[in-house]
């Protein structure tokens, strides 16, 4: 069970982000000025609660994984600010980050390369308190000791190599090294996906365990909405570096308001053949490149209500209903109307 | 990969099809499939058994190493040998057993009947040649028609897999297109030879959702179409129930249940298939049910054995919430247990 | 908790069974008969390095005359049993000269690699983590060090410093360093994008613990390979300098100061080059047979499927 009464507990936020930018420099000319920007986020806001978590869906070049990466620093944003526990983490040197490192953390989605194949999985997961100096060594073994514990690995484990672990079990020793900070909040990103169905669930619950146990906030980042729908408290939907849609989870699922996240519905394979439909609803075409995307409203390429306002203005994410907020010219039409 | 080789045989996009007529197409018997020498080797298919009808579209699904993918290379003749050695049963296609098949003749088939694409179809093709160079030299070289010609049903193939503004996508090259863009052409390179059946590994797993469902939607066209039969393989069961008739489960390279779709997800038999359809979160959930508790995925506990290891009795007993003694010694094998429903469990019979 | 303990326990069943399957992989009483027999290159040149090796050791224990004896009554005295190889125009016995030759060669080859390998891999490594200016600058650097022969940045460097045997040791080792940059620049950079890096970021790891602590482990197997052809490389050079009377002085016994000394020679007692040189080749050889096999094994990309 996702920890649902833990959201009531706190009011406060854990992370507050607004108008996040990230360009990406595309070529060089000989001058060694970038040709060319890919707009990877483009002016995004957003905040997680204090042991909420947050989905965050979208299909590739949305951003939704630079977002993850700007939120741990392994980026530097282009633009924009976010206040994690209160604090402006979005500028910090790398000298001065070093003390809100372990307040977020990462899961990351290759459980075979996010893990040096040359370390033992006890040296893994004991590294961070070494660089923080946290005990010595026989009260890091400890520490060590209770993380394997915690994540359901055994201790006689400590002392193997990573490639002697199934996929599943070295996702485990990524999570074990993420909690080992105490961070208050982490970033999934696509901590599932690399894995089997049948190991895919034993993960997704031990976060959600994992979340009531250590009072945890979620930053998942999927591009399965399903996957997305079960872990998350609320959910962002992402489409070429801008948010679409943010809603409550059962709210998004039962009234998805924006066209994309509703082709994104109509799109998602429902594992029920008498559900089955002879013909998905859904945009036809590719995503466009995140280097030169569709002015005004980046879904209008795709989507079956365009309308010309579409193409000139950048539609605004404004709450039309009370925690649903979409950025859809649709809804400022009937808003005006109203 | 598919490449067109009998002649003269008209390239027809709209065939009448003929639903009625079910016959077997493809008949797969005990299959054994094995990697390594005689002496010392790990078995990747062990006792398969399957057919395929006129039409239809058969799914395999079953997890990473569970022998899925290898079983469809073997109806293409695709296994490398060494180290591979198909050890034992018989591949029956059109009266023709494919595991004794001159190369020669297995290449025709290949051509002709039995076409295959792949989950990334940049691997299969050339990345310095145009799409319409290769989708029309091919057609050159195997039916024996003019370059004006096959240029011509290459553009019909585009045209008939959906690809917007044909004709310019011929002069294009695979790195051009995008994903989604690069299976179609694949599609289309399969199609263009007439196949009798289309296997398809893993096709949509590299794609994005919504593109996933355009590929999905233009399978299940092109079958009403063309009246082919599709092996479609892959791991999720919520593409499966997109697009199959017919399902085999496979597990440790075994089958271990076969029904028809709506039969297998609304009253599994086997326990793996049980479990894995509580395993994956799903959005129906929220659709149907008012008041719906999201509850916790039912996990299935351990990982898939060791192929290096000889398994006595049934290959999911260690991982089985209902194993008696008997799993652990003796083997089950597939038996019907509601009239079109088959599985390989001892639990039916307690 | 209870239930996160069973499942746990349920878990290692699947577990123990992964565990068998990995360790199947690796036995180490599998490495001769299955990885070095397997790759005959890799077997010929590991004993030709062994039996090298083992010469070096006791060369000089078992030469049957001391190496710099002067016997002037035994002058160029052709190949016999008394003096397998032949003696000299000092008549020093050239088998012992050449045994006793093993040892200055491999002293000389294993630092003058030390040296090479010590710099080239921290520039290379410091080029290839560092993104911008540090790497321009240390990358342009190397290409300078290319645009000149590795032989003529020794001989400069020995003029410099002076021919000594110790001299021609850095000068070797110096000239190399651009070799052993260049390659640990290529595979850091390939090294660089892997997730564990951005992983040991985000627990905090600096710049330094990056790159000696999760870096370098993983770059060393291809760097052994390119460091066992450079050991021939390094062996060569040195010959060459000594040859020219730049490297090891005489009367140390020196392949490369035993050929030179015999060149003007050659036609009244070609033995004086033809063994030594032999001795050249073949430890040269071995060191590039044995690397071959070495990469072949080391990298998968080569590797013969199983």
């Amino acid at each position: 069970m996702v920890g649902k009464d833990t959201m009531t507990k706190t009011n406060g936020s854990i992370i507050q982000v607004s108008g996040l930018k990230k360009y990406f420099p595309i070529g060089r000319t000989l001058l060694g000025k970038p040709k060319n920007f890919a707009h990877a986020v483009d002016d995004v806001s957003f905040t997680i609660k204090q042991g909420e978590t947050l989905g965050l869906v979208g299909e590739s070049g949305s951003g939704k994984t630079t977002i993850g990466r700007l939120l741990v620093r392994l980026e530097k944003p282009t633009a924009g600010s976010m206040l994690f526990e209160g604090k402006d983490i979005s500028l910090l040197k790398k000298r001065e980050l070093k003390p809100f490192r372990g307040g977020i953390q990462m899961v990351f989605q290759d459980p075979y390369s996010s893990l040096n194949p040359r370390m033992k999985a006890g040296d893994l997961v004991s590294e961070p308190f070494i660089i923080y100096r946290k005990g010595n060594r026989v009260e890091i073994k400890e520490k060590v000791e209770k993380l394997f514990d915690a994540v359901g690995l055994r201790k006689e484990q400590i002392d193997r190599y990573s490639h002697e672990f199934s996929g599943g079990q070295r996702q485990r020793i990524g999570i074990a090294r993420a909690l080992a900070l105490n961070p208050r909040l982490i970033i999934a990103d696509e901590p599932v996906s690399a894995l089997d169905v049948s190991v895919q669930a034993q993960v997704l619950n031990l976060l959600a365990e994992l979340q009531d146990e250590f009072d945890l906030s979620f930053l998942f980042i999927a591009h399965d909405i399903s996957v997305v729908a079960h872990v998350s408290h609320r959910i962002a939907v992402m489409y070429l570096g801008k948010l679409m849609e943010v809603a409550e989870t059962k709210e998004l699922i039962r009234h998805p308001r924006h066209p994309y996240t509703e082709s994104l519905m109509n799109a998602v394979p429902i594992p029920n053949p008498k559900l089955r439909r002879d013909k998905h609803d859904v945009p036809q075409g590719d995503i466009p490149s995140p280097i030169n995307p569709p002015s005004g409203c980046r879904f209008r390429t795709r989507c079956p209500h365009a309308f010309d306002r579409c193409a000139k203005e950048i539609p605004l994410l404004r709450e039309i209903e009370s925690k649903h907020a979409v950025a859809c010219h649709l809804f400022d039409k009937e808003m005006e109307d109203a | 990969m598919g490449k067109p080789e009998k002649k003269g045989r008209a390239l027809t996009t709209v065939v009448a099809s003929n639903p009625t007529n079910i016959e077997t197409l493809l008949r797969v018997e005990n299959l054994d499939i094995l990697f390594g020498t005689a002496k010392q080797h790990v078995v990747a298919v062990d006792g398969v058994s399957f057919k395929i009808n006129t039409g239809e579209t058969l799914a395999i699904v079953g997890e990473s190493g569970c022998g899925k993918t290898v079983t469809s290379l073997s109806i293409m003749g695709l296994i490398p040998c060494p180290p591979g050695i198909i050890d034992n049963g018989s591949i029956q296609f059109n009266g023709k057993d494919l595991l004794h098949l001159k190369m020669e003749e297995m290449r025709k088939v290949r051509g002709n009947d039995i076409a295959m694409i792949f989950q990334e179809p940049m691997t299969s093709l050339n990345p310095v040649l145009t799409v319409g160079l290769q989708m029309s030299e091919a057609m050159m070289a195997h039916k024996g028609i003019s370059r004006k010609e096959a240029r011509k049903r290459a553009i019909e193939m585009l045209k008939l897999v959906q690809i917007p503004e044909p004709e310019k996508r011929m002069e294009q090259y695979p790195h051009q297109l995008s994903g989604g863009m690069r299976q179609r052409v694949m599609i289309g390179t399969a199609l263009s030879c007439e196949p009798k059946i289309l296997i398809a590994d893993e096709p949509t797993t590299a794609l994005d959702v919504t593109v996933q469902a355009q590929i999905l939607d233009l399978m299940n066209d092109i079958k009403a179409k063309l009246d082919t039969s599709i092996l479609f393989i892959t791991h999720d069961l919520g593409v499966v129930a997109e697009i199959a008739d017919r399902v085999l489960v496979m597990y440790a390279g075994r089958t271990i249940e076969e029904a028809l779709v709506t039969e297998l997800y609304e009253n599994p038999i086997h326990p793996y298939t049980e479990g894995l359809l509580r395993a994956i979160p799903r959005l129906d959930q929220y659709l149907s049910a008012d008041n719906s508790v999201k509850e916790a995925l039912k996990q299935m506990p351990g990982i898939v054995p060791s192929i290096y290891k000889k398994i006595e009795g049934c290959s999911f007993a260690p991982r089985c919430p209902y194993a008696r003694k008997q799993c652990g010694q003796e083997r089950p094998v597939m038996k019907e247990v509601v009239p079109g429903h088959r599985a390989a469990c001892w639990k039916p019979e307690w | 908790m209870n239930k996160r303990k069973i499942d746990n326990i349920i878990e290692d069943l699947g577990q123990i069974e992964f565990d068998e399957r990995a360790s199947a992989k690796f036995k180490f009483k599998d490495i001769f008969s299955k990885v070095i027999f397997k790759n005959p290159s890799m077997a010929i040149g590991s004993i030709m390095i062994f039996l090298l090796i083992i010469l070096a050791i006791i060369g000089p224990s078992i030469a049957p005359y001391d190496s710099q004896e002067l016997n002037m009554s035994e002058r160029f005295e052709s190949p016999s049993w008394n003096h397998i190889f032949g003696t000299d125009n000092m008549g020093r016995d050239i088998f012992s000269r050449v045994l006793h030759g093993t040892r200055v060669t491999f002293k000389i080859g294993l630092a003058s690699v030390g040296i090479g390998l010590a710099f080239g891999l921290l520039i290379g490594l410091f080029a290839g983590y560092s993104r911008g200016k540090l790497q321009n600058v240390l990358m342009r650097f190397i290409d300078i060090l290319y645009s000149f022969p590795a032989l003529l940045i020794a001989m400069a460097l020995v003029a410099f410093l002076g021919p000594s045997t110790r001299n021609l040791i850095i000068a070797v080792g110096i000239a190399s360093i651009r070799y052993y940059a260049r390659v640990t620049y290529g595979v850091v950079l390939v090294e660089r994008n892997k997730p564990y890096l951005d992983a040991a970021e985000i627990v905090g790891a600096g710049a330094l613990r990056q790159m000696f602590r999760h870096l370098i482990p993983n770059i060393v197997p291809p760097l052994i390979v390119v460091a066992t052809l450079g050991f021939a490389g390094a062996v060569l050079n040195a010959a060459g300098l000594s040859f020219l009377g730049l490297g090891v002085q005489p009367p140390t016994p020196e392949w490369g100061l035993i050929l030179s000394s015999g060149r003007n020679y050659i036609i009244r007692a070609p033995w004086l080059l033809i063994f030594p040189g032999l001795a050249i080749m073949v430890a040269v050889l071995s060191f590039n047979i044995f690397g071959d096999g070495l990469r072949d094994l080391l990298d998968p990309k080569q590797q013969r499927k199983v």
